[in-house]
């Protein structure tokens, strides 16, 4: 009777505190949205492939620059705008390019060995290029500056404004261009009988035209066990948040042991006068919190799924079970801080505010991939941080569904919340109002 | 002058908290400044990516695929004891090594399976974005791609090999250019420009909580009732109020700028030092300005605690102070020009570009955020003056 009492009106009690409210219902949804507003199209376009912008000139008017252009624009990872060479550079200036490619072109060599012949049967560069042999004659003919392949080719050149990952890509295209070209090169240098060279020349472009790749992205272990898509890696800053939410709890218990405590308040004095034993008391206030805390956990969560729009990729009671859990973590770290500190008055404010957003700090809310490094440099961190332990069972939960890893988080967090409240115990249960 | 010294007085007796508060926020900044930190930009650069290999062939092949990567790549080879921490089972690893792209320790992961020098094919994860799969696996695969056409050629493996490693090593000379837009210099984005760039959330957090710590001390009724019994103006009043809360600001950007400097003495430019910390000093003033307006609508501190926590929180995510601008949607940034951190993160750009002080572009920057100082203090102002008369 005494237990229902004094649980029922602490939780009327907590849910008239504006502070309660604030922190523990508007806060989370507040940045919630601002996440969603600040990188939400992120995680709806994850499997998007990005695409880079780009703009070729082209050099000369000559096969080798046209095939060029028409390779580039086949790419469907480039977007390509073909100007000439002052736009281009006003396109970069802004920004709206990631770099120029200019289109590589034959030299005065290969021109002059064309002799103004027609290329109508030549509909390729690798066509111009093997008429270009074919009127060298004889091998005697290729001297040693023939054997490279600029001597044949201007190559392809590549300008960029800044260093980034979409410049990287495009000098990897130019690199792999170029490397196509020395190939070509070799190979025709390399030919014993010089009148198997335009032969060589026509194999060697058949090959570099097929479609030829090696490697395959192992996406096996990137599904949940319903073949669902991979959890994108910005939901790992919803799950901070939802970390540094359930932690908030510790401000709750806080406060109720400051309500507890004879030497915290005038409350506490009152309180401790009571005949109801503090055990009952202390345990009916700590659950009166937790069940506010889950309430407020659960409403942040559907909000995320629901009104957000942002998949858990898991069965939403899986996901309210492991916050519930952690919400019970942070009510027994804020006794565990109120037993410890007395009555500091840094119990009620800083310490929990700093335990919270510490803990969240460390399991990604600012710096979405920081748990992963600590995971290589010292995992035992994220063993007891109550927030990376959250963070890590719902992300095993989203990618790898239902499984050990999830049972072992949820475990180690009921490990935390039982030592803190043992720690607590030892502290408070000699303290009566004679002693304090 | 006797309640600006009180203001300091209350300060001596918080000074632990506030301390704590101050001292937090320093951490956070590195903390998250020592993630982002790169090298200058003056000429092209490949960007570095991380790359971990796991090798199951042991072949010829694969080592020299791993040699080419190397050139550019920052490239681990995963030994016995590397992957034994990753898990027990085959399973275990492969799904760390799944999340450490996913998380972007790693930007792509490389498996040579035992048959690999037989038949060529290897698997891979990488980021979600393709950019790092592209990347890397074109470079493997223009490397295997000469590889059979130097064997279709007629040469014999060993051969073929070689002179396919060539030809990749002579791609590598191709002619990229850096063009520079800027007035002079060009970007660094060292590590100067990400601490002044994250500062923002920290000094703004420190101040508003340290002032406001302070204020709630200073509403004590009995305090409140002997200031007012004294001969000074309520104008007089909030004055000095806002003067003690205006060097208490000033005294913790000194400290945020002051550690900041000697962690950059040597290792970034510090000629833009004079620039970043003039783009700070709005901050500082509407931080100062907005924790007047808070403790004037309240005397709680987890309410402060909690108004200050969303705001800077929210804005820092919003304007680009933890992740990028140019990453963030049109929309999302035309929304962010009516927060402060938006032009103070613009500022931090032009500052780290060597654009002058006295640009427009500087001084728009500049301007706006003292607008919002001007904005939130006079709020404050009105509200303080609108509770004294109704008192």
């Amino acid at each position: 009777m005494t237990f229902g009492h004094i649980f029922l009106y602490r939780i009327k009690e907590l849910f008239r505190q504006k502070w309660c409210v604030g922190w523990n219902f508007l806060f989370p949804l507040v940045l919630a949205t601002a996440f969603f507003v600040g990188f939400g199209s992120f995680i709806r376009n994850a499997d998007i492939l990005t695409t880079v912008d780009v703009a070729v000139v082209e050099t000369q008017d000559d096969e080798m620059s046209s095939s060029f252009v028409d390779l580039v624009k086949k790419l469907d990872f480039m977007n390509v705008s073909v100007v000439d060479d002052e736009e281009a550079q006003e396109l970069l200036k802004d920004g709206d390019v990631a770099g120029i490619l200019y289109a590589p072109s034959f030299t005065a060599n290969t021109r002059q060995l064309l002799n103004g012949n027609t290329l109508d049967n030549a509909s390729s560069a690798a066509d111009t290029l093997q008429i270009s042999v074919e009127n060298i004659g004889s091998s005697s003919m290729l001297t040693e500056d023939a054997k490279q392949a600029s001597y044949w080719i201007n190559d392809p050149t590549l300008t960029v404004a800044e260093n980034g990952v979409n410049q990287t890509i495009l000098s990897q295209f130019l690199k792999s261009y170029i490397a196509n070209e020395k190939e070509m090169a070799m190979i025709i240098t390399s030919a014993d009988d010089p009148s198997a060279i335009p032969a060589a020349i026509q194999k060697t472009a058949d090959m570099m035209a097929e479609d030829m790749t090696f490697g395959s992205s192992d996406v096996s272990l990137r599904y949940t066990d319903d073949g669902r898509g991979q959890l994108s890696p910005y939901m790992h800053y919803f799950f901070a948040l939802i970390a540094m939410a359930s932690l908030f709890a510790s401000w709750i218990s806080t406060s109720i042991l400051d309500e507890a405590m004879a030497n915290h308040s005038e409350i506490g004095k009152r309180n401790e006068c009571a005949p109801v034993p503090r055990a009952v008391s202390l345990t009916a206030n700590i659950l009166s919190g937790l069940v506010i805390q889950v309430i407020s956990v659960t409403c942040l969560i559907l909000y995320i799924q629901y009104v957000l729009k942002l998949n858990f990729n898991a069965p939403l009671g899986y996901v309210i079970l492991i916050s519930a859990v952690c919400s019970a973590t942070g009510i027994a770290f804020g006794v565990m801080f109120g037993a410890l500190l007395g009555n500091h008055p840094a119990t009620t404010t800083a310490v929990p505010l700093l335990f919270s957003m510490g803990c969240s700090f460390l399991s990604g809310l600012m710096v979405g991939n920081i748990q992963q490094i600590i995971q290589a440099a010292a995992p035992w961190i994220n063993r007891i941080n109550p927030a990376a332990l959250l963070t890590d069972g719902l992300d095993s939960l989203g990618s790898y569904g239902i499984g050990p890893a999830y049972w072992q988080d949820v475990l180690i967090l009921l490990a935390l919340t039982a030592a803190a409240i043992a720690v607590s115990s030892l502290i408070l249960r000699r303290k009566n109002y004679a002693s304090l | 002058m006797p309640v600006f010294k009180a203001f300091f007085k209350i300060l001596k007796v918080k000074g632990a908290i506030v301390l704590i508060y101050v001292a937090a926020f320093i951490a956070f900044m590195f903390g998250i400044t020592l993630q982002s930190e790169s090298a200058g930009e003056s000429m092209f650069q490949t960007k570095n990516l991380y790359v971990a290999v796991w090798d199951k062939s042991r072949s010829a092949l694969s080592d020299r695929i791993i040699q080419m990567l190397q050139g550019e790549n920052e490239v681990s080879v995963l030994t016995a004891d590397d992957l034994q921490k990753l898990g027990t089972t085959e399973k275990e690893q492969l799904r760390e090594l799944n999340d450490d792209v996913r998380y972007g320790v790693f930007d792509y992961v490389l498996i040579f399976p035992e048959t690999f020098e037989d038949d060529d094919q290897y698997s891979y994860f990488s980021t979600s974005d393709s950019s790092a799969g592209y990347i890397i696996s074109e470079q493997i695969d223009t490397f295997l791609k000469c590889l059979k056409i130097n064997m279709a050629a007629g040469m014999d493996g060993d051969e073929a090999l070689e002179k396919a490693a060539e030809v990749s090593d002579a791609s590598q000379n191709a002619e990229i250019r850096m063009a520079d837009f800027s007035d002079e210099g060009g970007s660094t984005h060292d590590s100067l420009y990400y601490l002044y760039r994250f500062m923002c959330y920290s000094v703004m957090m420190a101040i508003v909580i340290g002032i406001c710590t302070v204020m709630t001390g200073m509403k004590n009724d009995d305090l409140v009732r002997r200031i007012h019994c004294s001969a000074l103006s309520s104008q007089k009043i909030s004055l000095a109020r806002f003067s003690a809360s205006l060097l208490f600001a000033v005294g913790v950007m000194g400290l945020f700028v002051l550690i900041a400097s000697i962690y950059c003495l040597g290792s970034a430019d510090m000629s833009k030092n004079s620039a970043y910390i003039l783009n700070l000093v709005p901050v500082v003033i509407m931080s100062a300005a907005f924790a007047y307006l808070l403790s004037t609508l309240t005397a709680d501190e987890s309410i402060i605690n909690m108004i200050t926590n969303m705001v800077s929180l929210a804005m820092s995510f919003m304007c680009g102070v933890f992740i990028e601008q140019n990453m963030m949607q049109p929309g999302v940034l035309k929304a962010a020009q009516f927060m402060p951190f938006y032009w103070y993160v613009q500022g931090v750009d032009l500052a780290d570009a060597s654009v002058s002080v006295t640009s427009p572009a500087f001084l728009q920057c500049i301007g706006i955020q003292l607008l919002f100082a001007a904005a939130f203090a006079a709020a404050g102002i009105v509200i303080s003056r609108s509770r004294a008369a109704g008192k």
